[in-house]
């Protein structure tokens, strides 16, 4: 991020903080009534939490060198979003499927192909990358339930 | 011995030759096979078998990002070996009375 950026995102913070929290807290407490005042606030403050979460959003691909420019494939964010809620070794998986995709976008993007193909094929190459490895993660799961199940029948 | 699945007897084969990164392996399965497969399904199918001690893997870095290069190993040959024989065996059921 550079210093601008850096710029928007404390601002955005500050007023999500400065807005938001205060007018939960208030009606939280029950010290006063919803009105128009504290509504605006909550909104103010929405929006400021919004632009701020947005920025942190770009900040994730420091984890993986993955330039903010791949945004604009909406598949891409989604994987990078599906790499917080998993393990450590589907993390890696992630990160692997997620190189894997970029060398495919850059050689769909030399064979001529236009944007809403790449960014469409992206998209789907994502959720077929993302299903299996929910589904796995099941199975595991039904894997190390199943020995213990014998105990609860009758 | 446990039996390898169509698809997982199918990725070690690819890998029995050479050692090859996940993206090679899914290029080859389409060319061998003619369906493609996904990378979450590939990565998943080579962790099952990594835990087998079927293949051995090693992770490299390029300007993309992380590359992972799958081989197969001594145990992998032989349950490559005993799946083949399985599935030809399944193959040629009944084939040796009808031409007799």
């Amino acid at each position: 991020m550079n210093l601008k950026e850096h710029k928007e995102k404390a601002i955005s913070s500050g007023i999500s903080l400065g807005f938001m929290v205060p007018g939960l807290i208030m009606i939280l407490l029950g010290n006063v009534r919803v009105n128009g005042l504290i509504l605006s606030c909550i909104v103010i403050g929405m929006l400021g939490h919004f632009v701020a979460l947005k920025r942190s959003l770009g900040e994730l691909d420091i984890s993986f060198q993955i330039q903010s420019g791949n945004s604009r494939y909406g598949g891409v964010l989604l994987l990078k979003l599906f790499f917080w809620f998993c393990g450590k070794e589907n993390r890696e998986i992630v990160q692997i499927a997620l190189a894997d995709l970029k060398r495919d976008k850059r050689e769909m993007k030399c064979e001529g192909r236009g944007f809403w193909f790449v960014k469409a094929v992206i998209l789907w190459r994502t959720l077929a990358t993302i299903i299996p490895i929910i589904w796995d993660g099941s199975v595991r799961i039904v894997k190390a339930i199943l020995p213990f199940a014998k105990y609860f029948k009758g | 011995m446990k039996i390898l699945s169509p698809t997982e007897t199918q990725l070690l084969s690819i890998v029995s030759t050479n050692e090859l990164s996940g993206r090679d392996v899914a290029k080859s399965f389409k060319e061998e096979t003619g369906s493609s497969i996904s990378y979450g399904t590939l990565y998943t199918t080579f962790r099952r078998l990594k835990e087998q001690g079927w293949v051995n893997t090693r992770d490299d870095e390029d300007e993309d990002g992380r590359v992972r290069f799958f081989k197969i190993t001594g145990h992998g040959q032989s349950a490559l070996r005993e799946a083949r024989k399985f599935y030809n065996s399944i193959a040629n059921f009944g084939l040796q009375g009808a031409t007799a």
